[in-house]
């Protein structure tokens, strides 16, 4: 039987790794021993947390002649800048840094709406709206789910990629409408009629797109929503459908009055918005995307019953607060598998890894050296991220950052029913197993061969970084390697395997151990060097490590 | 239904059967025992035409221009006798069907003249979802919006490959490929199998297997039997098959070769028409091809301006595709390859009759289908849509289904591919109405003289040898009932290691002797498919056998 009730034990390390994974995208040693102390609640407590963002603005460092520098600040046209999809690709850089600089759920939870409300830095309206949209997301992260609903339909990003800026009373364009239904709150139902998906109908969607005309996209950014200081578009009456609007037997037939001027417009979309949130589908909807994002990609009928449900009933009745739920979720029992003894519906090493997950993980544990934006532009966001992680590590992987294909999303979100194990296809093995020895050669190894600027120089890390006791013992450095980067601890026999053929290539023990004290004596690293690269790229390439 | 899926690991088997079914039936045909064509060489190349494509601008019904224009005031295109107008199809048609195809669909034009080309009209479903992914999955997974036929989790080309080609599910060729966009599609997700097919969008085919050789890992010997387990199971499974099918793609890549009379323009489609060509022409076996294009979402833009209708984001869709079919089908009869290839692209639903503000359209639900190739008879099956059905009160749609798509694709996998009813009814039932669609196949679709006849179609196919990976291990017989021979051509045979469909060891046998061949007995196995891990002193080697009783 599955339980939200909560998990009271002290985490040890298992469940301090497992719950670092998944609702941070910093995992170092330092923070794993710290919650391995603590509870799921006082664990929380420090991951509802806000910090001050290392990096405050993204940072264009091209063209080297001339940077664009902090483009989003310009008061010029956003669009009138050149390079919009680098640009994108740089706010994405700058979202990322701060992310693995912030141990605490905020940026996981801005990525998970990224999910919920969608869109593509390629068919964004600029790379200056796409940087508003992130930071509307963020905003919210701990906020209201409903309240993010309403904010985003005046999103000018959102604006213009759903085209509701061209929605218009004479010729109304149902694209935004349809999708405010399908993907962003309620969700579909089995088709029971004709155009019927049960929580709405084809009907709803004309209605709503309706309800929705009138509002534009601003590209000028100068009209700021007093509640969270960004950038919004504005209503036009005019453009307005001005009749009534009455919704179907999904929504108990509710009726809503138009606007007669500008500001009715406001009321009126709160109305259809309240109209949607006020059906519990809406918060079970939520709590499923929530659930496949951070616990697992199936939702058995236990869980429907006895994990969904009452989380549902939960957000529903708080008004779709998200931090409370959040907390609910990561502090239950049925999180850390304790809720049954059955193993064959784990929770921990449970999903695949996202190509995001990949990346952040191995660059936090390993303390991969990551150049810093504010002092080295150019290296970072260029060298690094845009030609690396951004357009080789990411796009190879087949996880574009906030760029998936549609407005669907990332399969491995939503597509049923392998979910997570979309992540796992044949175009993406090259670079989802060359990730790890192009951080440790600081080396494009996926494809090109550039340096990359970044790297992981594993000798050093091992010796001065914290994260092995015992370094020159060669069955202790493997074993420890092997619990931290794969989701559950191996048997000795694996940890064998890694050590004799990786480390070791057949040696002796002691061989290792000599070697090891001669690069502490010395600080030449050449013998040392060449067997952790092997060890630790063949851990990172084995099906364990793809789990978390 | 959910049915569990078992994942394969993949390997190679050699037929112990060494004559190809060419030259099995060439010897009765010789002997004048049969008449049933060869259909071992077929393949289905699906163009999927991502976004919704606006059918209503692609084939004009001339005979109601007027209605046309008075429904899409902006974004009509212009009726013959103008300038930049529609393309006139054909005039030997009756004047209640002549068909205006959008300016851009010249390679259509072409394909059409040259007898290579079928319109079929009105082509949908019942009860039309207008969700783009919900569609989608319903096309790819053979079913409809009413309730019974709603949720299908498998595909309906993963069930027509798994069941009529049931027996070539050893070999180390995909049975489908797909290139264009990196989703695993739901398409090709069989009821049982897995793994049936390989993704390769944004590889180098012919460097692929180079490069991913070995590049998973060895994996571990134990694995726990629990969650985790079983995704460490799916990571090796996919890991194995991707290796054992990459091989085989990059040998047909590198061995095959395009017509040098035609010109692929350097469009995405295209491109991936053209690798699709290469492997054909390279002797790739791989039965069914998915390529995808996207962008069809017009619901702004569509067209340039009103008084450029002709231009814009539909238009340069329409050139993309009609070039690129039009240069693949072009191609392939150029190499005598176009006897063995039918294409069809096809899309979630068809756009509104009426426009909407913005020059574009939004959701519809009926669009026409076209199909292409040597084997196709040309000409339009059905009429020209009634606009008069689009007003007001039903959101101006146009909602008739002359054709259930079903029928289209069985009328392929039947007529041509010579599928049975049983296995038909496996690939596309419809459980709404309690029927199959042997009996309501597209009239007069196929040409004669490709056509299979009734007496011919077979449940599945008799396999025939792999292609050639001459270095490694035979196997035979297989498939087998007790015993299964091992030849390792000058290498000696250390252990054999035998596997169940989910990774499971089953069983190890350790040869006594030095030897390159080794028999094993596995009268103990449950009839299923295995895969034997041979150990070698020069290396291991992977193949599938069946186990049969």
């Amino acid at each position: 039987m599955a339980t939200l009730d909560p998990n009271i034990l002290v985490l040890g390390q298992k469940n301090a790794k497992h719950l670092l994974r998944r609702a941070s995208f910093t995992y170092h040693k330092s923070l794993i021993d710290q919650y391995a102390l603590l509870t799921p609640n006082q664990a929380l407590n420090l991951l509802l947390t806000t910090n001050t963002p290392p990096v405050n603005l993204p940072y264009d460092p091209l063209p080297t002649t001339a940077p664009d520098g902090f483009w989003t600040e310009s008061t010029a046209l956003a669009t009138s800048f050149a390079n919009q999809g680098r640009k994108g690709g740089i706010v994405a850089g700058w979202w990322w840094y701060n992310a693995i600089n912030s141990p605490n759920l905020k940026y996981k939870l801005s990525h998970f709406l990224s999910t919920c409300f969608t869109v593509e830095i390629d068919a964004s309206s600029s790379a200056t709206d796409f940087y508003d949209y992130i930071r509307l997301l963020l905003h919210y992260s701990y906020g209201n789910y409903k309240t993010l609903a309403k904010k985003m339909t005046l999103n000018n990003n959102m604006l213009y990629y759903l085209n509701n800026t061209a929605n218009i009373r004479t010729a109304p364009n149902e694209n935004y409408a349809r999708e405010f239904f399908e993907l962003f709150t309620i969700g579909k139902g089995p088709q029971i009629g004709l155009g019927n998906y049960t929580t709405y109908t084809e009907a709803d969607v004309v209605q709503a797109a309706r309800v929705l005309t009138g509002f534009r996209r601003l590209n000028t950014r100068t009209i700021i929503d007093p509640d969270t200081s960004l950038p919004k578009g504005y209503n036009v009456f005019s453009l307005h459908h001005t009749s009534s609007k009455t919704f179907s037997s999904a929504f108990n037939n509710t009726v809503i009055a138009a606007a007669t001027n500008d500001a009715g417009m406001d009321t009126e979309l709160n109305a259809f918005v309240n109209m949607i949130f006020n059906q519990q589908a809406t918060a079970k909807n939520i709590c499923r995307k929530m659930y496949i994002y951070f616990v697992k990609g199936t939702i058995t009928p236990e869980v429907e019953t006895d994990i969904i449900t009452p989380l549902a009933l939960e957000f529903y009745n708080n008004g779709y607060e998200i931090a409370p739920i959040i907390r609910r979720l990561l502090e239950s029992k049925h999180f850390y598998d304790l809720d049954d003894t059955d193993s064959t519906n784990e929770t921990i090493g449970g999903m695949i890894k996202s190509p995001l997950n990949q990346l952040s993980e191995i660059c936090t544990f390993l303390k991969a050296t990551i150049s810093n934006p504010t002092t080295n532009a150019y290296d970072y966001y260029y060298k690094f991220w845009s030609l690396f992680a951004y357009n080789s590590f990411l796009t190879g992987s087949n996880m574009m950052l906030f760029n998936p294909e549609n407005v669907a999303g990332h399969p491995a979100y939503y597509q049923a029913p392998g979910f997570d194990k979309n992540w796992i296809s044949a175009t993406n093995l090259i670079s989802r197993y060359r990730l790890g020895e192009s951080l440790l050669d600081g080396i494009n190894r996926i494809s090109g061969n550039a340096t990359i600027i970044t790297k992981i120089n594993i000798s050093s890390v091992v010796r001065d970084g914290n994260i092995i006791s015992v370094a020159s013992d060669p069955y202790i450095l493997t074993s420890e390697l092997c619990n931290a980067l794969f989701a559950q601890n191996p048997d000795t026999n694996r940890v064998n395997y890694f050590m004799s053929t990786f480390l070791l290539q057949g040696m002796a023990n002691f061989y290792w151990t000599n070697a090891w004290s001669d690069y502490i004596v010395t600080g030449v690293n050449s013998v040392v060097e060449s067997r952790l690269k092997l060890l630790v790229t063949n851990i990172l390439r084995a099906p364990e490590s793809q789990m978390f | 239904m959910m049915k569990r899926r078992n994942f394969i690991q993949l390997t190679a088997s050699a037929s112990a059967l060494s004559l190809l079914p060419t030259e099995v039936f060439a010897l009765f045909k010789s002997a004048g025992m049969t008449s049933c064509p060869n259909v071992n060489a077929k393949k289905i190349v699906l163009i999927q035409l991502s976004g919704a494509n606006d059918g209503l601008n692609t084939v004009v019904p001339l005979n109601q221009y007027d209605a046309y224009a008075a429904l899409r005031p902006n974004i009509k295109l212009n009726n013959i006798g103008l300038s930049n107008a529609v393309i006139n199809l054909d005039d030997t048609l009756p004047l209640a069907n002549q068909i205006g195809l959008h300016p851009s669909s010249t390679g259509f034009k072409s394909l059409y003249d040259r007898g290579l080309m079928r319109v079929i009209q009105g082509v949908g479903y019942a009860s039309q979802d207008k969700s783009h992914f919900k569609s989608t999955d319903l096309w790819l997974t053979g079913g409809d919006g009413t309730s019974a036929n709603n949720n299908i989790d498998s595909g309906w080309i993963g069930r027509f490959l798994e069941n009529y080609y049931s027996n070539f599910l050893t070999a180390n060729f995909p049975l489908g490929i797909q290139l264009g966009s990196s989703d695993n599609s739901l398409g090709f997700h069989g009821e049982v199998e897995h793994g049936m097919s390989i993704n390769i969008n944004g590889q180098d085919p012919a460097g692929f297997y180079s490069i991913l050789n070995g590049l998973g890992g060895a994996p571990p010997t134990t694995i726990p039997n629990s969650e985790y387990g079983d995704l460490i199971r799916f990571i090796m499974a996919s890991d194995a098959e991707t290796n054992l099918y990459a091989q085989s793609i990059s040998t047909a890549f590198s061995r095959g070769t395009n017509s040098t009379n035609v010109t692929y323009p350097s469009t995405s489609l295209s491109n991936q028409l053209k690798t699709v060509a290469k492997f054909i022409s390279g002797g790739l076996q791989s039965k069914v091809y998915l390529v995808k294009i996207g962008g069809f979402d017009t619901h702004d833009i569509q067209v340039a301006s009103n008084t450029t209708t002709h231009l814009g984001t539909h238009a340069n869709l329409l050139t993309q595709v009609s070039e690129a079919i039009n240069a693949f089908i072009t191609d392939l009869n150029n190499q005598n390859l176009g006897d063995d290839v039918i294409a069809v692209p096809f899309s979630e639903f068809g756009r509104k009759a009426g426009e909407n503000g913005n020059l574009g359209t939004d959701h519809g639900e009926i669009a026409p289908m076209f199909v292409f190739g040597k084997s196709i008879n040309p000409g339009v099956s059905g009429t020209n849509i009634n606009l008069s059905e689009a007003v007001s009160a039903n959101n101006f749609q146009v909602q008739t289904v002359q054709h259930d798509y079903r029928r289209v694709f069985s009328t392929i996998l039947q007529d041509w591919f010579g599928t049975s009813n049983q296995t038909l009814d496996l690939t596309f039932y419809n459980t709404t109405t309690n029927q199959g669609y042997a009996n309501s196949k597209v009239s007069n679709m196929i040409k004669a003289e490709f056509a299979v006849p009734p007496n011919c179609y077979s449940n599945s196919l008799l396999s025939n040898n792999d292609f050639g990976n001459r270095n490694d291990i035979v196997v035979y017989p297989n498939p087998t009932v007790e015993t299964v021979n091992i030849n390792s051509i000058n290498n000696s045979i250390n252990v054999v290691y035998v596997y169940s469909l989910d990774g499971k060891l089953v069983a190890t046998y350790r040869n006594p002797m030095t030897s390159d061949s080794y028999s094993i007995d596995v009268q103990n196995l449950a009839t299923g498919i295995y895969t034997l891990k041979v150990e070698t002193n020069n290396g291991s080697f992977t193949k599938k056998i069946i186990v049969r009783r």
